[in-house]
């Protein structure tokens, strides 16, 4: 038999709680019965002494034999009280037992009043004694004494006593085994829930809980298995996280120390391998600094590190500004970079750096996937808000791989991942600016016909839909 | 819980039960019959509304679904 903390607390109580109720009830009931018989005992006894102090009050010797015969009947004892305040038997003897006497009670008597108690004797019997002055002529015997023994009450009272003690144990014993099944079932979903977040401290978030009900404890599982599954989900991620991290940073880092190793050792035919072997040193340098501006700044957002500078903004503006800096690689590659602003836009808030280095990171991927064809940016109103769109004629994404391309280091083309440049990172950082900034982002695309990105921001509540500020 | 548990917990109920009875039965019906018959009595008046709340309870369930 073992008994958990909680079950054994709950059980404590309940327990405490049982105790207290049997015992005030039996102290009540024992208290009920006791009033009850003595009640009955002085009403009986009242009732006999009434009837001998009128049979005495005839003072015959017929009245005496019958007031004998019915002591005799009624189990009680009959003592005359003489003038003098001695007690007598009925046959005019003194009686050797006072110790059921009580003085004030036999002033009480000889001053003219009716007096009742209850006394004991010296064996610890209790009797209920009535003293009835008489109404006679005769001065001698001026009152009677009934003395009625509580003998059979008392062990009526002992026996209902004991019934009652055993009743109450019968009930505390049945209240225990109830609340021995109702502490268990009660504490049970604590202690598995308990089992299960020591499990997950120690680094188990497989575990799940089975739950059967749907009170507050059944939510408090529920939230215990979402908080499991959000930090396996978690781990999950921040293992192909650092798989991912370890690898991208050391493909640069392996031809750097290969070409650096070439050069060092001299293993060059000519100048112009030489200047190659620079590019290729320089080129991945570059990009080793990117991704890891692009890391320090994931892991910003992610720590909500980064303040967000919200100001009112033109995006026409940002788009031009963007434009301009992709201006020359578009060229290189012979893309026509075309913009479609024509539409009224009103102005959004916004943070003018984050924003400008979401459109470079959409260009750039729009460039980096086109190899003929246009790239158009278009700034347009529409009912949900406003929409800013990147169009591409390039590669294009398969539709199974869409809902994954804003996974960090997520490639579609993972073959050529290191011809076509770029950190991975890119559209996570999109997505992530966007949605800080209350924005959200769509993709549609073909595989061979291109791709568009569309980033919705909602119009703000102090401007109207006509792009003016109230 | 385990068999140990149930076991013990029963038997602390049918021991509670049994007080209860005897003193009840008591003041000149101490006899198997009796304790038999009030048992019985207090089986079918605990019997009667579990019964009862069961019935309301498939009924209700039944509805709601």
């Amino acid at each position: 038999m073992t008994m958990n903390r909680i079950g054994l607390k709950l059980g404590a109580v309940f327990i405490a709680l049982i105790i207290v109720i049997l015992l005030s009830l039996g102290i009540a009931v024992d208290r009920l019965f006791t009033n009850f018989y003595n009640e009955q005992m002085r009403s009986d006894t009242r009732e006999i002494a009434a009837h001998f102090a009128a049979m005495a009050e005839s003072n015959d010797t017929f009245s005496q034999s019958m007031i004998r015969a019915f002591a005799e009947f009624s189990e009680v004892r009959v003592f005359w009280l003489s003038a003098d305040g001695k007690v007598q038997t009925l046959s005019g003897k003194s009686h050797p037992d006072r110790s059921w006497i009580k003085a004030d009670a036999t002033r009480r008597l000889l001053s003219g009043h009716p007096a009742e108690y209850q006394a004991s004797d010296a064996q610890g019997h209790h009797f209920y004694v009535v003293g009835q002055p008489l109404k006679t002529s005769q001065r001698t015997r001026p009152a009677i004494y009934i003395v009625s023994s509580m003998k059979k009450i008392d062990a009526s009272l002992q026996r209902l006593r004991n019934l009652l003690i055993l009743s109450g144990l019968g009930a505390f014993l049945l209240a225990l085994g109830m609340i021995l099944i109702m502490s268990k079932l009660l504490s049970r979903p604590l202690l598995d829930m308990q089992k299960m977040t020591e499990k997950m401290a120690q680094g188990d978030w497989d575990v799940r809980l089975r739950i059967g009900s749907n009170d507050e404890i059944g939510r408090l599982g529920h939230s215990i298995n979402g908080l499991a599954a959000s930090l396996q989900r978690y781990r999950d991620t921040r293992r192909a996280f650092f798989s991912n991290i370890s690898h991208e940073l050391r493909t640069p880092i392996t031809y750097l120390q290969g070409y650096a190793k070439v050069l060092s050792d001299g293993f060059v035919d000519s100048d112009k391998e030489k200047k190659q072997y620079l590019s290729i040193i320089y080129q991945e340098s570059v990009r080793l600094e990117h991704l890891i501006r692009d890391l320090f700044d994931l892991a910003k957002m992610e720590e909500g590190q980064t303040t967000l500078v919200r100001e009112w903004l033109d995006l026409k503006e940002v788009i031009q500004t963007a434009i301009q800096k992709v201006k020359l690689k578009a060229e290189k590659k012979r893309l026509s970079l075309q913009t479609n602003l024509h539409d009224p836009i009103p102005f959004i808030r916004g943070d003018r750096k984050r924003m400008e280095q979401v459109l470079l990171n959409l260009l750039d991927n729009a460039i980096r996937y086109t190899e003929k064809g246009n790239i158009l940016v278009q700034l347009t109103r529409k009912k949900e808000g406003i929409v800013l769109s990147v169009s591409d004629t390039g590669i294009g994404i398969p539709k199974d791989e869409v809902p994954y391309i804003f996974d960090r280091f997520y490639r579609v083309e993972k073959s050529r991942a290191r011809e076509y440049g770029g950190t991975g990172l890119g559209l996570s950082i999109v997505k992530k600016y966007v949605e800080r900034q209350g924005g959200k982002v769509q993709v549609d695309s073909e595989p061979g016909r291109g791709t568009t990105f569309r980033l919705i921001f909602p119009y703000e509540e102090k401007q109207g839909q006509d792009g003016t500020k109230s | 819980m385990k068999k140990m548990d149930w076991f013990f917990s029963l038997f602390l109920i049918i021991i509670g039960l049994t007080c209860l009875f005897f003193s009840a039965d008591a003041f000149g019906h101490e006899s198997f019959l009796t304790f038999g018959i009030t048992f019985f009595k207090v089986c079918m008046w605990t019997a009667c509304p579990v019964i009862l709340f069961v019935i309301l309870y498939i009924w209700f369930v039944y509805r709601r679904k």
